[in-house]
């Protein structure tokens, strides 16, 4: 141990002149280092995002592929990974509504169509849940580009301030894209998602009807009993992936019963905040329907129209939950959603009288 | 969500440097001891010793923390198999399998109870453990 400097003051001497160095590095070069730093961390989250996105896309290539397409999808799936959508001008917002469904239906049309022609064996659920496999992908490739521009301004620039940002923000925005990229091998093998709990609630009850029938695009409603009650349960037709029109759904009910329905509940799943429980449930006042507001706005419509009161059962769940497979404590929560559904009926709505119970959310995996 | 390269490199290259960091730090630690309690050096001259066998001790602290983070990462992912809930219509008898392609909820299978020979419904599909 006396070989080790530990005679005379040498080792001192140049231990001080090191702090010295450091000192007057950090003031003339601090914020160049800390941006070195910053841009180190951003780039390896970026890489993560980048083999997400490039994950996404081979599994979206690999499930056409299962369906039978004789041609290689690969460009077209690029295609589809770069297609965007402009929203209507709302400078003027009367009648936007009808604007943007317009849009959104044609949206839905050419992907439809474009999926069938690349997958031919696929039936109407498999071509649903594709769509919904092309989304995610589609929507992680937007992730990582949003990302990398970021990225490359700030590095490009020298602004540590915009690397800064983008640091703070990038834990959030990766979990979400992983949230997507799960999402992928759910949507891929057509397992029930928690945003599908709305489904599964009317699914329940629908077991109890004589009979389904489709009664809006992709939206399956029957009659059945509840405390003397007369009840139509509305859910978007399965098991692909969709969430159909429930607003269409709710309003033909409504149209042919005469405006004779004393109340709508909803049950839907909702994004819960940091620390509460996952599949606790809330009721409230209002349309629980989410999306870009097109169903909600018919839903509020019409009720409004013929003073229907609208109520809402919500499932909390975390983003990842809700576009995941479904977790046993979400699933679980079914039965208290119902409980909620039956409490608000006993409550709310007179003997004999009619009630619309509409299942929000992605009936994938679920009959 | 790692690229596979990188997950195949990352425990080797972490065990390695771990390693050398751990024997860094106790021989400054080592060396810290015997100059103050031995020779009976200044407090000065053991500062540096010191100074690097808690800096390495840190360093070793946190890399065993982000090993471990890593290790419940893959036994999370390793834990998240989906699985199908079969339910008899008649008697209830209920059985648990793993996720098969085509399974719906409250769809009817092919499957007869192993009971009563009754029809069976799938109740539930489910991500998390068996139980």
């Amino acid at each position: 141990m006396s070989q080790l400097p530990t005679t005379g003051d040498t080792f001192g001497l140049l231990l001080q002149l090191a702090f010295y160095g450091m000192f007057f590095v950090f003031i003339f070069y601090g914020q160049r280092i800390q941006l070195s730093l910053s841009l180190l961390q951003v780039s390896r989250q970026l890489t993560k995002l980048k083999y997400m996105r490039a994950k996404g896309r081979m599994d979206v290539i690999k499930a056409i592929r299962e369906q039978g397409g004789t041609e290689d999808p690969t460009p077209a799936v690029d295609r589809f990974m770069e297609h965007f959508v402009v929203s209507p001008a709302d400078m003027d917002p009367a009648g936007v509504v009808w604007k943007f469904e317009h849009i959104v239906n044609v949206r839905d049309d050419k992907f439809k169509e474009e999926v069938k022609t690349l997958a031919p064996a696929a039936d109407e659920g498999q071509v649903n849940n594709l769509e919904n496999m092309l989304e995610a992908a589609a929507a992680l490739n937007l992730v990582y580009k949003v990302i990398r521009h970021y990225y490359l301004l700030g590095k490009r620039t020298k602004s540590y301030f915009v690397i800064a940002q983008l640091q703070m923000v990038l834990p959030l925005i990766v979990e979400q894209a992983q949230a997507y990229a799960k999402a992928l091998s759910a949507f891929a093998e057509g397992q029930p998602i928690g945003d599908g709990i709305g489904a599964i609630v009317a699914a329940n009850l629908l077991r109890s009807a004589k009979k389904r029938r489709e009664i809006a695009k992709d939206v399956v409603v029957g009659e059945l009993s509840i405390d003397g009650r007369h009840v139509f349960a509305l859910k978007a037709k399965g098991p692909g992936g969709s969430v159909g029109k429930p607003g269409d759904g709710i309003e033909r009910v409504i149209e042919e019963s005469g405006g004779k329905v004393d109340a709508i509940i909803m049950v839907d799943a909702a994004l819960k905040l940091e620390g509460e429980k996952s599949g606790s449930i809330a009721d409230g006042i209002g349309a629980a329907i989410g999306g870009i507001g097109i169903e909600k706005y018919k839903i509020e419509e019409v009720a409004s129209k013929y003073k229907i009161p609208l109520y809402g059962v919500v499932v909390k769940e975390s983003i990842l939950e809700a576009i995941t497979p479904i977790t046993k404590t979400i699933l679980d929560s079914s039965k208290h959603a119902l409980g909620a559904v039956k409490r608000i009926i006993e409550e709310r709505v007179p003997k004999r009288g009619a009630v619309i119970i509409a299942g929000i959310g992605n009936t994938i995996g679920v009959s | 969500m790692e690229s596979p390269k990188r997950k195949g490199l990352f425990p080797i290259t972490a065990i390695l440097f771990l390693l050398i960091v751990v024997v860094l730090t106790a021989i400054s630690l080592f060396s810290a001891w015997q100059l103050y309690f031995v020779e009976g050096a200044e407090f000065s001259r053991v500062s540096i010793y010191l100074f690097t066998g808690i800096l390495g001790l840190m360093v070793t602290i946190s890399m065993l923390s982000q090993i471990s983070r890593r290790y419940r990462a893959v036994r999370r992912v390793e834990n998240e198999r989906v699985f199908t809930v079969e339910e008899c219509d008649k008697c209830n008898f209920k059985s648990v399998r793993g996720f098969e392609r085509g399974d719906v909820i409250f769809k009817g299978t092919v499957k007869e109870c192993p009971k009563c020979k009754s029809h069976m419904t799938i109740t539930a599909i489910y991500r998390g453990s068996s139980k």
